[in-house]
């Protein structure tokens, strides 16, 4: 059974004045628990609209998409909030953190939306994550204050602090230099190694790319497999 | 509960966030909060003040006044008046005759009152030191009295204890037994029982008659409490029964309690609540105007981090309470700080001597209904104010929003 299964999906936007956008064209696509999957695009090339959509944000126009088992087609959009909430984590490539809040607040959010008993744990499991991610000694500090490869780890604690079975990272190391950015990626890799979540990583960075063990391009909005790319070891 | 909960300590986080904009904001909404609290207070306070004075003065719902002329023996028609009342089982009826007695050491005129015990009851009127009177007093033949607070002090009788007495510019001496709380301030007055007046009018010469009250003549007064419901009927039977008993006598009776004036327009305690209710309203309104204005101006700066939330799992309605509750979490908080202001203001001297001015001699404990609806009033400000920004919030798209 597969976390995540799209068929035939096609998302198309209706503009007023011009012929319809088609974004995505008949994708087929399954993630498995625990998988590792990138995908390559250039811009434009309807990568982050696919993100959307494996993340519950965004539905397709046609095609068949189950998450969790679960034909998307049949959740209201509260069902769709909530299994979005539960089971999947966000990573931006501009971080996304609230400004003004501390590191701790910031991965304390998603645990506001849990209405469950971690929600009175929250700050304790915000702390601990942050000291997974190697920030234990700047918990209090607001983000704005932390460098760029910090805000990444902290926007890397909120993803994961709820522990979804799906992370989708859009780009994760675009705003980081290349040492940083890799130490972001072995992080990524190590904590959805540990908490066994499917991590799919949207990326124009072919090393970043590389890591993962299963690829895909994506070009004007048709999903294919990604050849195996000249001297980068897969 | 957690949900709920969470949604409290999201809105609280929030205007934490915020504190500067929220306070700004916020101020207009504690000042006019403490208004309206201030205005409904005061309200309630002279309607309180005036039920008081009503009751002391006039006495309970239904009291009438009835009115005995023309008979000669002030003693039948005392008899009368009681025989009459004791049939319907009326506890509150007393005489009430007022004169002028000159005493001797006094600068002061007190007024003087011919009364029976009940009168004390039926107007609510507090034993501060000794006792009240009793119906035996009618047959001593050493009159007492009970005074006022005022007329004591006046005297410089500070206990009952050491029996003081009061001599009268006619040498008669008058034993005080008992002093009672001042209606309004300085009141100066003497109570006896009734039988002692009309005994003391009979035996002295009219010219030194320290009891003599030009305006009584021959005509008798009675007070009369009789149940609220279908009052003006027992009213009516009294008169009736009177006037059958008395035949020589003219016989009226009429309302005076503060139910008589009732078709008269409301009492100046509701006036009061409403003039200065309206212009904190129109406050209210201007500060929720400017709450609404600024929440705005953040909530489109703030879409993006809606965006954020919903990706992590808040849900359209969250979105909505949220913003909602960050605006009703900070009107309540503006308004009990309005309100603790009105409540702290209301204990200091300087209001205090502001009542004693209009005639309250103990102040009230601050009115806890003006409290409550300025509480009330603040969140609904605050949920009036918030449904705009939060209906902006919920209608932004996390897709646009989040940016990917």
């Amino acid at each position: 059974m597969s976390l995540v299964e799209l068929e035939d999906v096609t998302r198309t936007i209706i503009l007023r004045d011009a012929p319809p956008l088609h974004i995505l064209q008949g994708v087929d696509l399954a993630i498995e628990s625990g998988a590792r999957v990138s995908v390559v695009g250039r811009s434009g090339s309807g990568k982050s609209t696919l993100l959307n959509i494996l993340g519950l944000v965004d539905t397709p126009s046609t095609g068949f998409m189950r998450f969790d088992d679960r034909p998307v087609r049949l959740m209201n959009a509260k069902e769709r909030d909530r299994m979005r909430g539960d089971n999947v984590g966000f990573i931006f490539q501009q971080f996304n953190l609230i400004e003004g809040l501390s590191a701790t607040e910031n991965v304390a959010m998603p645990l506001v939306y849990c209405g469950d008993v971690r929600f009175w744990r929250r700050r304790d499991l915000a702390r601990e994550m942050l000291d997974r991610v190697g920030l234990g000694h700047r918990l209090d500090a607001p983000v704005t204050t932390l460098s760029g490869g910090e805000q990444q780890r902290v926007a890397i604690a909120r993803a994961l602090v709820r522990s979804p079975r799906l992370i989708l990272a859009d780009e994760p190391t675009g705003a980081l230099d290349i040492d940083t950015g890799e130490a972001i990626m072995a992080l990524l890799d190590a904590i959805a190694e540990d908490i066994d979540a499917a991590l799919v990583v949207i990326t124009h960075d072919q090393a970043v790319a590389s890591r993962a063990r299963t690829r895909y391009a994506l070009s004007a909005g048709v999903l294919t497999p990604a050849e195996e790319p000249a001297g980068v070891p897969g | 509960m957690t949900r709920l909960l969470s949604l409290f300590v999201d809105a609280w986080e929030q205007l934490k966030l915020q504190r500067v904009r929220v306070l700004m904001s916020l101020i207009g909404v504690t000042v006019a909060v403490a208004a309206l609290t201030s205005s409904i207070a005061l309200g309630n306070i002279m309607s309180r003040v005036n039920d008081d004075m009503m009751l002391r003065s006039s006495g309970p719902p239904a009291t009438y006044t009835v009115s005995v002329s023309g008979v000669e023996d002030s003693g039948a028609v005392l008899e009368t008046f009681e025989d009459v009342t004791g049939r319907y089982g009326i506890s509150y009826a007393s005489p009430l005759v007022t004169f002028d007695p000159m005493i001797d050491a006094s600068m002061m005129y007190p007024t003087g009152y011919g009364v029976h015990p009940s009168y004390f009851a039926m107007h609510a009127l507090d034993l501060v030191e000794g006792r009240s009177l009793r119906d035996q007093d009618a047959d001593r033949l050493a009159p007492v009295a009970v005074i006022s607070e005022a007329l004591a002090e006046e005297l410089g009788i500070g206990s009952t204890v050491e029996h003081p007495t009061i001599l009268l510019q006619d040498g008669t001496e008058v034993l005080v037994v008992g002093i009672i709380a001042n209606r309004y301030p300085s009141e100066a007055s003497l109570y006896v029982m009734a039988e002692i007046y009309f005994e003391s009018m009979q035996t002295a010469e009219p010219q030194q008659d320290p009891w003599f009250d030009a305006g009584s003549g021959d005509m008798l007064e009675f007070r009369v409490s009789v149940p609220a419901e279908g009052s003006l009927e027992f009213a009516r039977r009294i008169v009736s029964d009177l006037r059958a008993e008395l035949p020589d006598a003219r016989v009226a009776g009429y309302r005076v309690d503060a139910g008589a004036y009732a078709d008269m327009g409301p009492d100046p305690g509701f006036i009061t609540t409403l003039v200065l209710g309206a212009v904190s309203v129109a406050i209210l309104a201007l500060g929720a105007l400017s709450l609404v204005n600024i929440a705005v101006v953040t909530v489109r700066y703030r879409i993006r981090e809606f965006g954020i939330r919903r990706a992590f799992g808040a849900s359209r309605r969250r979105i909505f309470l949220g913003v909602m509750m960050e605006s009703i979490v900070g009107t309540f908080v503006a308004g009990l700080i309005g309100v603790g202001i009105v409540a702290v203001l209301y204990r200091s001297p300087v209001v205090g001597s502001m009542f004693e001015g209009i005639g309250l001699t103990a102040l009230p404990p601050f009115p806890v209904e003006a409290a409550v609806i300025g509480i009330l009033t603040s969140i609904a400000t605050g949920a009036l104010a918030g449904m705009i920004p939060a209906l902006i919030a919920v209608r932004s798209k996390v897709i646009d929003a989040i940016q990917f």
